[in-house]
């Protein structure tokens, strides 16, 4: 009995973390990274031919398929077709995909474009190949600083709203490394992908073990 | 003879300062509430030495405005759909830009920022931490100063303590479970991981409370007196949220000095005098200083309409707390049930700019907890009201009522003039000390010899539900 306190403690956090491990194995995403810019309204508007292109994107992760928020006024949606260009709209291109028409006004279109490696730039360019205009989603040109969006080869003050899929679907816990890895990116230079390693295995074991010291100490403090 | 920190809260500390010290480092930059602003205001005083607020200059400085856009920053903020910059080359760009920028783009913010109008107390305190890490790139400075605000996060958990331990004398399980709850909260220790003045009210308002019945229990000494009057005195120099201790303070002190009248008469001269010093020296000081910089001293206090209808005030309170009944006029884009989706919810966790949840059945096991806790620790007052000191009791009622009055009346004017984000749950912690108290009185109806069992069941939930709100914000942030 004396021992029932900090067992039942270490039994809680045991049982949570075994949940919290089946939920993190379980849910699954292909999600591979964002532009990130979110979409806060129209940001290109094509006419029939009309093409944008969103340049120097930085590709941190490998992607297959690519992801924009369309809008087609009220009527079915004009076919679309998409390339990833290397850097720039006058790049070799890498990666060809197309959107069938008749999508809904306001929906999101998922691309494939074949398999594009990580570590290089690229742009993005989406051509109408329709008879109806299309919106494409994004917010203002400060959204995403290092890249740019031209429209009928011109530049614009706005970027478009981009997520880049993989092919296959990766757990939580499966991306661990990949997620210390960005979480080191912007943080004081001596924090890296290490710190996050030590700091999950100080709060995964070494809080539930103080805890169980403080649990202790209070039953030599009861006199148990 | 020296005092020792009792072992129980000394282990409780360093759980508490590891958790602190996670969410400090995993969560990104400007990613909690109102952060940008906060650190805008830091880096003005400590690279300036001037208070923000200046129409004439900008938001950010320029280190802090390219920072924001290298790290995606706004874009972020409370949209689940972005996520910050993970790319290395951006990063590398970043710092080559960082690395090229004069001495001035640190110091040429200071200008309007919804936190520009907060008292000083606060960002002085941090600023010295901002000084010394001086050196380093703004992601340090940030870091530095998140860290350094961990420390209310500490004393937070050592009030509770003191504070359980002054009304169930010294029961070291009572104790430990009431502190627990104060220091392993995730909410708790998510804000007070992040440059935001709110940890440090945090723990005024628990010390304050301490104190208050230590008071009331033990009588008015001088040093009590002048302690609880510093940390009011404090609290009014660091949000004006602390303006709702003063009836709480007055209640005190009139009580203390009233039972003094036939013991001590003439103590009560110095009591008043000690007393007054400490709001001498902190608001008082802060008011001269404020006027001089023709500011105002606590910008809160006077930033909404003061028009009052007394029904709709009454239908909007009615409808915070209780479902709308089918005569009343609805708020616009008001939330379903306000006391659930928002003091309940936002309490237990919303991390991020409060867009990043736990799953929406966790929410409801929580909300069936706390009214566990609060039915029971109403039963144990019940069947211990013969002994109830009813002093104390009105010295909380005042301070809580003080507190609500002050966010309701602010929310309802945000509500009435169509701007529904004011309130956040995170605006009651400054009352986590009497949280603390209640789940201390429903523990006592459990069996003393299961008590420890129970307070250890319930940190090893608190820790799951960090390790749960941890997780959400590696997944959302970096996955």
């Amino acid at each position: 009995m004396r021992d029932r306190p900090h067992l039942t403690l270490v039994a809680v956090v045991a049982l949570g973390l075994v949940v919290l491990l089946v939920v993190g194995l379980t849910d699954r995403r292909d999600e591979a990274f964002t532009l990130g810019v979110r979409p806060g309204g129209v940001a290109a508007e094509l006419r029939s031919g009309d093409r944008a292109c969103q340049e120097r994107i930085d590709v941190p992760e490998d992607f297959s398929s690519v992801e924009l928020q369309l809008g087609t006024y009220r009527r079915p949606g004009s076919p679309l077709e998409l390339t990833v260009q290397d850097a720039t709209a006058a790049g070799a291109e890498l990666g060809r995909g197309s959107l069938h028409a008749g999508y809904p006004d306001v929906s999101r279109a998922q691309i494939g474009v074949g398999e594009i490696d990580a570590g290089r730039q690229i742009a993005v360019c989406v051509e109408n190949r329709g008879t109806r205009k299309v919106a494409i989603y994004g917010n203002a040109g400060i959204a995403a600083p290092f890249s740019t969006l031209r429209v009928r080869r011109r530049t614009v003050d706005a970027d478009l709203t981009l997520v880049f899929h993989r092919s296959g679907e990766r757990s939580l816990v499966a991306e661990l490394p990949d997620a210390f890895a960005h979480a080191e990116l912007f943080k004081a230079p001596w924090v890296g992908a290490w710190t996050f390693w030590l700091l999950g295995l100080g709060v995964v074991a070494l809080v539930p073990l103080v805890l169980v010291l403080a649990v202790r100490a209070l039953r030599r403090d009861l006199g148990a | 003879m020296r005092k020792r920190v009792p072992a129980p809260l000394g282990w409780l500390l360093v759980a508490v300062g590891l958790l602190g010290l996670a969410w400090a480092i995993l969560n990104p930059a400007w990613q909690a509430p109102d952060e940008n602003s906060h650190f805008a205001y830091l880096q003005s005083l400590g690279e300036r030495f001037d208070l923000p607020g200046d129409a004439n200059r900008p938001f950010f400085s320029t280190e802090q405005a390219g920072a924001v856009a290298a790290v995606n920053s706004d874009q972020v903020a409370g949209v689940l759909e972005t996520k910050p910059e993970w790319s290395e080359a951006a990063y590398r760009r970043w710092r080559r830009l960082e690395d090229g920028l004069p001495e001035s783009a640190r110091d040429d913010g200071g200008g309007p920022n919804p936190a520009a109008a907060n008292p000083p107390l606060y960002y002085l305190y941090t600023s010295v931490a901002y000084r010394v890490a001086g050196g380093g790139d703004i992601f340090d400075r940030l870091l530095v100063a998140r860290v350094v605000g961990l420390v209310w996060l500490l004393l937070v958990t050592v009030g509770v303590w003191l504070l359980v331990g002054e009304l169930f004398g010294r029961d070291r399980t009572l104790q430990l479970g009431g502190a627990a709850l104060a220091g392993l909260l995730p909410m708790i220790t998510f804000i007070s991981a992040s440059v935001n003045p709110d940890g440090m009210l945090y723990a005024v308002w628990t010390f304050f409370l301490w104190l208050g019945v230590r008071a009331l229990r033990r009588g008015l000494d001088l040093p009590t007196a002048a302690a609880l009057t510093a940390v009011a005195g404090i609290g009014l120099v660091v949000k004006a949220t602390s303006y709702a201790l003063l009836p709480g303070l007055a209640l005190v002190l009139g009580l203390g000095l009233w039972r003094l009248r036939d013991r001590a008469p003439r103590r009560l001269g110095e009591i008043v005098a000690v007393a007054a010093l400490p709001l001498v020296a902190t608001i008082g000081v802060w008011t001269v200083i404020a006027r001089g910089l023709n500011r105002t001293v606590s910008g809160q206090l006077v930033g909404t309409n003061s028009t009052l209808d007394v029904k709709e005030l009454a239908s909007y309170l009615w409808q915070f707390y209780l479902p709308k009944l089918p005569f009343q006029a609805g708020f616009a884009n008001a939330k379903d049930l306000p006391v659930y989706e928002i003091f309940l919810k936002q309490g237990w966790g919303g991390f991020g700019w409060l867009e990043v949840m736990y799953a929406k059945g966790v929410y409801a096991v929580l909300a069936l907890f706390t009214a566990a806790v609060a039915v029971a620790a109403g039963v144990a007052l019940w069947r211990t009201r013969r002994t109830i000191d009813f002093a104390i009791g009105a010295f909380f009622v005042l301070v809580v009522v003080a507190l609500l009055a002050g966010v309701h009346w602010t929310d309802y004017h945000y509500v009435i003039g169509g701007n529904v984000n004011f309130m956040q749950g995170r605006y009651l912690f400054p009352l986590v000390g009497l949280g603390a108290l209640a789940l201390a009185k429903a523990l006592t109806l459990v069996p003393a010899g299961w008590r420890a069992t129970v307070v250890a069941a319930g940190m090893g939930l608190l820790v799951v539900l960090q390790l749960y709100g941890l997780g959400l914000v590696l997944q959302r942030y970096y996955a």
